[in-house]
This record gives C-alpha cells, structure tokens and sequence, in this order.
C-alpha cells in the first residue's frame, strides 16, 4: 500500500515540472538574448546612415557648406552651441519618430585634450544606440562668432548621435 | 534480518518517470525558440540584403571576364553562366545610383528567382522571399509613399508581394541618389512659350497657382536668362499663403523675392536676391517660412509663382526629400 503514495507524488511532482517549464517558456519574460540586438540594428543603421548623408562633401573650397550638413551645422555654432534650425529639421526628418541626443567631440591641440558638449542634451534610456561620425574642418571656415574661430589649424569633430525608441 | 538486496520499487517507478520527463523536457525546450529561431534568421537575411544593396555597387561575372556595371548586361541577366550581386551604389555605401534602381527593378520583374538566389535568399536549405523599394522619408509601412521620377514613374517597387500576416521582417536604409534632376519633374513655367505645370498647379494668364502639402519636399527654379529684349526689366516671385490663393505676386524689377502674403512688400519679403541666370534652390528657404508662421506637417500652402521676361523651369518632386544637398530617401527591404 505504501507504494502506491510514492509512485503517485513522483507522477504529480513530473507533471507539476512540466506545467510550470512550458508556461514559463511559453510567456513572455523569456527573451532570447538576440531578440535586443535585432531593434538596436535598426536603430544603429538608421544613425549611421543619417550621419553619413547629412556628412557633406565639397569639390572645391568656394562651395558653402549647406546648413543642413554636419559641417554647416558645426560652422555656425555660436557660444551656447545650439544647431541651427536647418540642420534640426534635416536630422529630425531623417530619423522620424526617434527621440535622440546629440552631442560634439573635438580635438583641443592647445590643451591636448578631447572636448565635449551636448548640443542636444536629452536624456537616454538604456535600450540607446550610437553612432558616430568624424569630420574635419579648416580653422578658416569659422566666423569670428564660433567658439573655434582662429584656432589656426584644421579641426577634427566627432559628432555623436544617440538615438532611442521613445 | 534481511540479507537479500532489494530495491524499493516505487523508488524505480518514480525515477523511470522522472526521468522520462527530464529526457522530454530535454527534446522539447530547443522547440520552443524555434518560431523565435526564425525570427531571428529573418531579420539578419532582411540585414543582409540591406547591406549588400545600400552598402555595395555589385558585380558580375560571366566566368572570363568581371566588373561592377551589372546593369549593363541585361541581356545576361537571365544566363546561367552569368552571376551577379545587384549592388546599388556608386561605390560609397548609402549613394545609390539612379540606373541601377530601374535596373534592380527589371531585374526583379524578369528574373526573381535568379536575384532571390544571387542575394542568398534562395539556396538549398534556404527560401525567402523578398520585396524592395525606394520610399520617402515619412513613408509609413501600412502606408507606403513610393519615390517617383521625373515623369511620375514609380522607382523601385519590386519584388513578391507583400504578405498581411505572418512574420516579416522588414530593413529601412537612409540613402541618397544620383542624380538629383533624375528624380524631381521639370516644368517650364517661363513667358517664352507653353507652359506646363505639376498636376497640383493651375496655369494663368500672368501666373501660376499651386497648391502643395508643408513641408514641401524639392522646389527649385532654374532661370536660363531674359525671354525677350535684354533691355526689358526681368523679375520673379514667389508668394505662400496658408488660406486662400495670393493674389498677385509681382516682384522688384531685376529680383526674385520669396515672400508670405500678397502682393509682394518691403514689409513681406523674407527672401530676395538679384535675378540671374543660375538655379535658386528654394526648398529650405520656403519651409523656414512656412515653419515660422506656424505651419504643421500636412497644412495646405496655398504658392502662387510670378514671373515677367524669364526663362525659368521649376523643379519639383512631392516624393523625394531635398536635404543637405542631396535627394534623400529610404531603401526599404522586407524578407519573409
């Protein structure tokens, strides 16, 4: 009689396992660990393209960087460094719907170091991507009003955008 | 006392079925992620082909001889000793050439199966389907706004159709395209002779009247010089109105003005410049406008474009975005 009670609860407590493991497989609070990388991809593209569009190339020195380029847009920064508004609106159409931050990263050759500012200073969540993009500009294609006006050397900027799902 | 071994039998009963249940829940957990393996796989093939179009300018072989222009052999396409990658750019990822998207596209008309297999979409263990398009910038997926060229053909739509339900997975890629005047229609809209006009403008005795969507996308005016007697007075406006049509647009002799309101004033004129043989490139200049007095994405702006003694032919596109100097849109690629 006693071994009927045993094989009983080894019957209950399998089945018990098996509920519980295929419930738990089955939710949604098991993500596989590529499931994030698949959304940043897309993020990360779409940062990577719009730098490298918004990146313009001049075929000779005469040409005006537009307003809507990297260059035009780091050209006309004044002491508060905020990004015209031809360059927002370039960026913000590109990026559709994506809440992001921007921020400039330069060479200091008189203090040797990297400088930081945000120019867009928004705050992150944890899923943010980046991307970024290095460009470089000639000292004599600041006006006197740009915090790099007569540095006297070609400037090298890193221009970073972080860019999340809001 | 019992000198015999014996072994519980409901011991052995519980362990065999413990243990057929722990061997069962070994084969069964892989399943689980299956749907989610091939969601997974979707998305990189989806990656995949968005970086093989967006990112390089192709190739080809016939087995002798080799190169980038693809395009150019559509008479090969179809043979079997002749491969191809169909790569969009013009060597720099993201600068998509105009001739290869019209060619991507006949390629995909005539010979799916052979581009599903030259992107790696259909091997031996291996078939998806797939759909590319060039789109604008706003297009949405559950409405889709195609890019068009100059003569209102659609760029690049190819592929399967696209299915309502079941698992897609679907790649956007900024990109911009060469060339520009490809992509944007050319109006005359000069005095010189007939003038002919996008379809959401209207002809006049003395001007034009349009009625376009805010932001406007690409407008530019290319002037090519006086119609007539190089002595007569020359001149060009623009003016915008968020109601009602302006009611005349007369600029300053020798200028072309961009103003809110009509008739054209020292009070109105938020652009102005000598009128010379050269393109004004106009978009940003009408957006900053229309965006400082307070326009919403989708408001109605009512232009009317005045013209006196000018050769001039307007360039628009309601499809292609204008920005940076460049014509930008997205390549959008679905795989299923």
């Amino acid at each position: 009689m006693k071994a009927q009670a045993f094989t009983l609860e080894g019957v209950m407590a399998s089945l018990l396992l098996l509920v519980v493991l295929y419930s738990f497989f089955q939710s949604t609070i098991v993500i596989s660990p590529m499931w994030s990388e698949i959304t940043d991809a897309q993020l990360k593209l779409i940062g990577y393209d719009t730098l490298k569009v918004l990146d313009y190339y001049r075929t000779s020195s005469d040409e005006i960087y537009p307003n809507q380029s990297l260059q035009g847009m780091i050209v006309h920064l004044n002491s508060t460094f905020k990004p015209n508004q031809d360059f927002i609106y370039a960026l913000e159409r590109m990026i559709y719907l994506a809440d992001y931050r921007l921020e400039l990263c330069w060479a200091n050759l008189s203090t040797n170091a990297v400088e930081c500012r945000a120019l867009v200073d928004k705050k992150p969540t944890p899923e943010a991507v980046a991307a970024s993009r290095i460009v470089v500009i000639d000292s004599g294609e600041f006006p006197a009003s740009s915090p790099f006006y007569g540095r006297g050397y070609p400037i090298v900027f890193e221009v970073r955008l972080i860019l999340w799902r809001p | 006392m019992d000198r015999k071994g014996r072994l519980s039998l409901d011991m052995l009963i519980g362990l065999s079925i413990f243990l057929v249940t722990f061997i069962f829940i070994a084969q069964f957990l892989p399943t689980v992620f299956a749907d989610v393996r091939s969601e997974i796989g979707l998305a990189h093939e989806a990656y995949k082909v968005t970086v093989m179009l967006a990112e390089t300018e192709g190739a080809w072989s016939n087995g002798t001889h080799n190169g980038t222009n693809w395009e150019d052999y559509e008479s090969q396409w179809g043979d079997t000793d002749f491969v191809f990658l169909p790569g969009l750019t013009e060597g720099e990822p993201d600068y998509l050439e105009f001739d290869k998207l019209k060619a991507l596209q006949n390629a995909t008309e005539n010979y799916y199966n052979k581009v599903r297999e030259m992107l790696g979409l259909l091997t031996p263990d291996r078939n998806y389907n797939f759909h590319v398009s060039l789109e604008s910038l706003d297009s949405k997926p559950y409405n889709r706004t195609l890019v068009t060229d100059r003569d209102g053909n659609v760029v690049l739509d190819a592929g399967a159709d696209i299915p309502s339900s079941g698992y897609i997975s679907r790649y956007e890629r900024n990109v911009w395209v060469n060339s520009v005047y490809d992509l944007v229609g050319a109006y005359y809209i000069g005095t010189a002779g007939p003038r002919n006009v996008p379809n959401l403008c209207r002809v006049n005795v003395d001007d034009i009247d349009c009625n376009f969507t805010y932001p406007l996308r690409f407008f530019a005016i290319e002037v090519f010089g006086k119609e007539n007697d190089p002595t007569n007075v020359w001149w060009l406006g623009v003016c915008l109105q968020k109601t009602g049509t302006p009611s005349s647009c007369n600029a300053k002799p020798d200028t072309i003005q961009v103003g809110y309101g009509s008739p054209l004033t020292s009070s109105n004129v938020k652009w102005e410049d000598t009128l010379a043989v050269k393109t004004y490139e106009l978009t940003t200049i009408l957006n900053n406008i229309m965006r400082d007095e307070g326009f919403s994405d989708g408001d109605t702006v009512y232009i009317k474009i005045g013209i006196h003694n000018t050769n001039a032919t307007l360039y628009y596109s309601g499809t292609i975005d204008y920005l940076a100097g460049k014509a930008v849109a997205k390549l959008v690629v679905y795989v299923w």
